[in-house]
């Protein structure tokens, strides 16, 4: 017995090396897909299944009457952002978009549109969010967007458009370039370049330190912001 | 048999419409109405909240005489195709199938190349592309010479490509209630399209970008362009123009149906849009959709006004009467696929420290949704931790 001892430890030492995968990032979908082309449907899963490929842990992934505004809503303000949008590292949503939010075809638990004063991210996990939308991000809201929603809490940054945009599969290629390595900004631009056409205005609001950020294990990620740190607009009209 | 006039009339009645019905296959009032080869999609998504009251505050365009319906081809993608590419772009490195593209990808170079259209994409210091430059970006003229010497030497650009303008990676400050001071110029982007009987072709297909980058130089490049083939049919207001002739929707019937459709991009919430221009173009799609065809579209542009503001839109329509109009795409009804009542709540997040331990997770295969697939899509599972 005493002879197995040794090849039995370093075994067991191996097994355990082998099946621990670490606590892996989370990342979170919603989509809308509602009356249209399903590609939304195909750029929200195709997005979660680059990321799974990636390492990561799906914290939800919700479509149309399964998507409610609660999930994306802070829980100071009723929603319970706790255990989804703001739960995840990463947070993508795909569906319709004007200045002060983002729209949901399922108003069952609230109501459709989860709005700037809705929104508080970043004060317990995300990091990234992304609204493959219309016009999120256009003058108008800006500084409610960067301040109140994200800055202020600790998000990182936000990317979405300036004026309207298309429905694309987004998601694939923005998750495949950040899972390749590009940087979070620069992933979202250049799906941006290659998916939409001429005339289209993409947006992504930062600080200058966290507008460097890699998804997590494929790069830098600067530390949290700080609440009163200056926000920067890119913005790239194709 | 004596066979009188009226009969001699019926018959040759008879005679005169089965060559019609043979002779000028699927007309009706003269227009072809055989739409089966009409394959080219536009992106149409149903809007939230956006049927507004139109304005047209634009003049309406002429209608040319014809305008023709042209077959589109793209090469039959394989890793040994995207290593020719890469040898003739001096990249080296092995070529993976990442389920909708080859990728290759250096510490410093990353190539893909899209299996539905072969789409390019070269992009030189990836990890840190559209950041911050040490170096100022030159002036346009400049960034102009080096995207055009780039071009040529790599042959980006097919037959007729022309520049058509310079796009800049702006930065700009945010203050406590909006823009502050001016943007700056952080990366330049030099455009180059091309037209088809004079129109231009709309979509993100028919776009070659050169990427400039740090003190002007080259960072790499886009590229979305299918070959464009033979002229397979004509589309007019005025029937019997070739052997099809589809018909072509007049500007006032395309304002018309615009406004009974509303607008189609990812728009929500306008209650009003003025549309300040209207013109016919082509249209070619995203690198990674297949297309065989391209056809004549409207192109309607404008503002929408709404509770937040003075939003820009362009809306797309076909312009062909076939096909004008239509509602997007249906899909299944998919409301109720997930029952959140009877699956778990996740567990309430919580900071973590991610750097610690993401990096040892390994690449897993990609699987990826069939593109614009006409199936069942699938349920959405809901994974408990």
């Amino acid at each position: 017995m005493i002879v197995l001892r040794r090849p039995l430890l370093v075994s067991c030492i191996l097994i355990v090396c082998l099946m621990w995968t670490g606590d892996a990032a989370e990342y979170g979908v919603s989509y809308d897909s509602t009356g249209g082309l399903g590609i939304n449907y195909n750029s929200a899963t195709d997005f979660a299944s680059r990321m799974d490929s990636c390492g990561w842990y799906r914290q939800f992934l919700w479509g149309n009457n399964a998507a409610f505004e609660k999930d994306w809503k802070d829980v100071t303000k009723g929603g319970w952002d706790d255990r989804y949008a703001d739960a995840a590292d990463l947070a993508f949503f795909e569906g319709h978009g004007s200045p002060s939010g983002i729209y949901f075809p399922n108003d069952c638990c609230d109501d459709s549109k989860c709005s700037k004063d809705d929104a508080r991210w970043g004060d317990l996990d995300m990091e990234w969010v992304a609204a493959h939308s219309c016009s999120v991000l256009a003058d108008a809201n800006l500084a409610a967007w960067a301040y109140t929603v994200c800055g202020n809490n600790g998000a990182h940054m936000m990317c979405s458009h300036k004026t309207t945009c298309y429905a694309r599969n987004a998601g694939d290629r923005w998750a495949q370039l950040m899972c390749s390595g590009w940087s979070v900004k620069g992933a979202w631009f250049q799906q941006h370049i290659e998916k939409q056409p001429s005339g289209v205005t993409a947006r992504v609001i930062a600080t200058q330190a966290t507008a460097g950020d890699h998804i997590w294990g494929k790069g830098s990620v600067a530390s949290d912001p700080n609440p009163g740190d200056t926000w920067w607009v890119w913005t790239l009209t194709k | 048999m004596k066979i009188n006039n009226f009969t001699y009339l019926l018959v040759s009645l008879a005679m005169v419409i089965g060559a019609y019905a043979v002779i000028i296959p699927h007309q009706d009032s003269g227009f072809c109405t055989d739409d089966s080869i009409l394959t080219m999609k536009l992106p149409q998504k149903e809007g939230f909240g956006t049927t507004p009251n139109f304005v047209l505050e634009a003049r309406l365009p002429e209608v040319p005489d014809t305008l023709g319906i042209y077959a589109l081809s793209s090469p039959a993608v394989t890793r040994g195709y995207v290593q020719e590419i890469a040898s003739a772009r001096g990249t080296k490195g092995e070529v993976q199938d990442q389920g909708s593209t080859y990728v290759l990808s250096t510490d410093r170079e990353f190539l893909s190349v899209e299996t539905a259209s072969g789409a390019e994409t070269l992009v030189l210091d990836y990890k840190n592309a559209y950041g911050a430059p040490v170096k100022e970006l030159p002036n346009e003229v400049v960034l102009k010479r080096n995207a055009d010497a780039y071009a040529n030497q790599n042959n980006l650009l097919a037959k007729g490509y022309r520049y058509s303008g310079m796009s800049y990676l702006t930065r700009q400050l945010i203050g406590e209630n909006g823009l502050q001071g001016q943007a700056e110029n952080m990366m330049g982007i030099a455009k180059y399209s091309r037209s088809l009987e004079g129109l231009p072709v709309e979509g993100a297909g028919s776009s070659i970008n050169v990427l400039l980058g740090e003190g002007g130089q080259v960072q790499g490049y886009t590229k979305v362009s299918r070959n464009v083939g033979e002229r397979i049919a004509v589309a007019s207001t005025v029937p019997g123009k070739a052997d099809r002739t589809y018909e072509l929707l007049n500007p006032e019937e395309a304002f018309k149906l615009l406004q009974e459709r509303g607008l189609t991009t990812e728009i929500a919430d306008v209650e009003e849009a003025v549309v300040t221009g209207v013109r016919f173009a082509y249209y070619e799609t995203v690198g990674d959709e297949k297309q065989e065809v391209t056809e004549p579209i409207y192109v309607f542009s404008g503002y929408a006004l709404g509770p937040d503001e003075r939003v820009e839109f362009q809306e797309y329509m076909y312009a062909l009467s076939a096909k004008a109009g239509s509602a997007p795409h249906q899909q299944p009804d998919r409301s109720r696929a997930v029952d959140r009542n009877k699956v778990s709540e996740p567990e309430k997040g919580t900071k973590d420290a991610e750097s610690r331990t993401i990096s040892v997770v390994p690449l897993k295969e990609v699987v990826l949704t069939p593109r614009l697939g006409t199936g069942p899509l699938k349920e959405v599972a809901f994974s408990p931790r």
